[in-house]
């Protein structure tokens, strides 16, 4: 009974350790021939020879041990990998990902190693598939065209990327920034030199965010100024909003909140309170901050991000039910919230230019004053008597699971909806 | 022998009992009860976005037609419909009980809060008094708790304010850290102080004398899309209106998922960018169906 028992330990000992080597994949756990490690997978795997001869290569292959990575029996993976690749790079690169990073590379995070790597070899440091910017600019294209089109181009990123972002993860700062932001920017940038303080009008601006007005990409403005600048900004008179530079606190603001830019912007302050519905981060703290970049701007209008991400910052609930949509109504499909709805204020629901079941559709839709089907203030719907029939009685305005924005899945679902009768 | 069996099934029978009834006494079956979508000259409602409840009476927000309508809950249903049409309210939204018969209503277009009198006439603007700064309040939402002291969702001072019944300023929580978008507040029997984040889809809760929000329940994301309305049972369960995806969460005195009822349309029992929801007596609750015009009312069984 006892041998029993020691037998039985000994077996499940043998098959941890087994198990364990499974993941480096030994000559012993296939069996192989004397010098047959790797130059088996060779002989098949002519191409080999070309990666072989490349300038980097990497330490499994060079050694030869294919079963390093891949199993060359079965797999569940793509490429017989011996695990996914997530997995199979963190058995030697374990520590790519700092513990407590502040911001992390998505395609670190996911697993994809490849897309910058060459598991193999490659003829450029760290087994990288490209080398320098034309490696980044292949996911990070539209920004790559920027950077080549720019008029004023920033020299670090003449040179490369890497000259303020790491790429795997940083500690220190968001978007993979090496530092801080602005620690970043006055490494080379010294804020104590009388032209740099003169440019800045005298203010503190070490102590504000640089990317609040430039674009260190480059930009089409000297001084690297983002593409749309306040006004006040592009004039140098800071103090129209802030206090003097001489002051004991010149970068507080004159007045808080909406009152400030109410200064200026009047009328249209006075039209958006004369609204019944308020879009109601209009009247939060940030006030008109919410939305606006009061300095500069990439985007029209000084948005701080495109107006589609601005939106889904907060009504992220749209955006996940658009990803599930197959009818995609194009100006949402393509960000453009603004197309129907007033950002500010309206006197409609949803806060649409004009009301959303019918009226707002015609903007772009001639098709619907020569519909057959009664529509309009004098149709009553069947299905309450309370509405009136419009296009958002059969589509759903952002789109659907189903054809052409209809709420159910087929035309006769959505027909005998009203017309009970029909309904087989 | 046959003892022990019989003291087996007995066992096995008083725990299936014991199970049933603990899930009875968290499930809840939402019956469509009653409809009305007009007042007591028979005009219809448009666009109603706020409902108030009491154990014999409903007040709702007619926000399209800038009027209040008073009904009574008679037999589970809705009688009445008395028009309380005030210069001072022109586009009402949230609206509250408040203590002597009051009501207090958040006008969407100035954006202040009116005091309605139980015989419909107006009464004052709240005016809430020795409110320490910021001095600008903008109210996004409120409730009033037994003792008839008022809770105010003040989004420009990102807190909570509690006021006594007579605006008179007695405490202030701030909004939790990394709060989103706080939207709805609630107060149930025993004190506590439940407050919505419709962008983080969680709710936050302050136990009584407690100075600070905690997560009550987070990440709902998978339950619900943009909630905006929540309220409380004697229980201490939690419901949630969801207005972008049409439906009501209902959550447990731990903030445990319990259920979600209801669905799009526009038929009876279906609703339809539901605004505002309320607890009147008899187990009724009562929903603002906005897009469809009317006021809904359903059984929890």
């Amino acid at each position: 009974m006892r041998v029993r028992s020691v037998t039985s330990l000994l077996v499940v000992i043998v098959l941890t350790v087994s198990g364990q080597c499974l993941a480096v994949g030994t000559d012993q756990q296939f069996n192989l021939k004397p010098g047959a490690r790797g130059n088996l997978c060779l002989k098949c795997h002519d191409s080999f020879k070309e990666k072989m001869a490349r300038k980097v290569i990497h330490t499994p292959l060079r050694k030869k041990e294919c079963s390093g990575c891949h199993n060359p029996h079965t797999s569940s993976h793509g490429k017989m990998l011996a695990s996914s690749t997530k997995m199979v790079c963190s058995l030697c690169h374990a520590t790519m990902v700092s513990a407590k990073p502040r911001s992390v590379h998505k395609v670190v995070a996911d697993g994809g190693c490849m897309k910058c790597h060459d598991p193999h070899s490659s003829d450029y440091k760290n087994s990288l598939v490209k080398e320098g910017k034309s490696l980044c600019f292949t996911c990070h294209k539209s920004l790559g065209e920027k950077i080549a089109k720019v008029k004023y181009k920033h020299a670090p990123v003449e040179k490369d990327c890497l000259s303020c972002h790491l790429v795997h993860s940083s500690d220190k700062g968001l978007s993979l920034l090496r530092s801080e932001t602005n620690a970043l920017c006055l490494g080379c940038h010294q804020s104590d030199k009388p032209l740099f303080m003169k440019k800045h009008m005298n203010y503190p601006v070490a102590k504000a965010l640089c990317t609040g007005c430039h674009n260190p990409h480059g930009s089409d403005s000297p001084g690297l100024l983002h593409k749309n600048v306040h006004s006040p900004v592009a004039k140098r008179m800071c103090n129209q909003c802030h206090m003097e530079a001489t002051s004991a606190t010149p970068l507080k603001i004159k007045t808080e909140g909406i009152g400030l830019c109410r200064g200026c912007h009047n009328d249209m302050v006075n039209k958006t309170f004369d609204k019944n519905r308020l879009h109601w981060p209009l009247l939060s703290k940030k006030g008109c901050l919410a939305c606006h970049n009061p300095h500069a701007s990439e985007d029209k209008g000084l948005l701080r991000e495109p107006m589609a991400q601005m939106c889904y910052k907060c009504h992220d609930d749209t955006m996940r039910r658009q990803q599930k949509n197959i009818s995609k109504h194009e100006p949402v499909a393509e960000g453009r919230c603004g197309e129907c709805h007033d950002p500010h204020s309206s006197n409609f629901l949803f806060l649409t230019k004009k009301d959303h079941k019918f009226e707002l559709c015609l903007n772009c839709h001639d098709w619907g004053r020569h519909s057959s089907h009664p529509i309009g203030e004098k149709s009553v719907d069947p299905r309450n008597k309370n509405l009136t029939l419009g296009c958002v009685s059969c589509h759903r305005s952002h789109g659907t699971e189903n054809k052409k924005m209809f709420f159910y899945k087929t035309t006769t679902e959505v027909c005998v909806q009203c017309h009970e009768k029909l309904a087989r | 022998m046959p003892m022990i069996r019989s003291t087996c099934v007995h066992i096995f029978l008083l725990a299936t009992v014991c199970v049933y009834s603990a899930h009875a006494a968290t499930a809840v079956k939402f019956k469509p009860q009653a409809l009305t979508n007009q007042d007591s000259k028979n005009a219809p409602l448009k666009n109603p976005e706020g409902v108030a409840c009491s154990a014999t009476s409903v007040l709702v927000s007619d926000t399209g037609n800038g009027r209040l309508l008073r009904y009574n809950l008679v037999n589970d249903d809705l009688k009445e419909g008395t028009e309380i049409r005030l210069p001072q309210i022109t586009y009402p939204l949230r609206i509250k009980f408040a203590s002597k018969g009051e009501v207090l209503v958040l006008d969407g277009k100035s954006r202040k809060i009116v005091r309605v009198a139980a015989n419909n006439t107006f009464v004052a603007f709240l005016e809430p008094q020795n409110v320490p700064a910021p001095a600008t309040i903008v109210t996004r939402s409120l409730t009033v708790d037994s003792k008839g002291n008022i809770y105010l969702v003040d989004i420009q001072g990102d807190r909570l304010l509690i006021l006594d019944p007579n605006g008179v300023f007695i405490r202030q929580i701030t909004f939790p850290a990394d709060f989103g978008y706080i939207s709805d507040v609630a107060v149930d029997q025993r004190g506590t102080i439940l407050i919505l984040d419709s962008m983080k889809d969680s709710v936050y809760r302050a136990l009584v004398n407690e100075n600070n929000f905690t997560v009550m329940a987070k990440d709902l994301q998978n339950y619900l899309f943009f909630a905006v309305s929540i309220e409380t049972d004697s229980q201490g369960r939690v419901y949630l209106v969801d207005q972008n995806d049409n439906g009501v969460i209902l959550l447990g005195q731990d903030g445990s998922f319990l259920g979600r009822y209801l669905n799009f349309g526009w038929k009876q029992g279906q609703i339809y960018y539901p605004a505002q929801g309320c607890l009147a007596g008899n187990d009724i609750f009562v929903i603002a169906d906005r897009d469809n015009s009317r006021i809904q009312l359903f059984k929890l069984q």
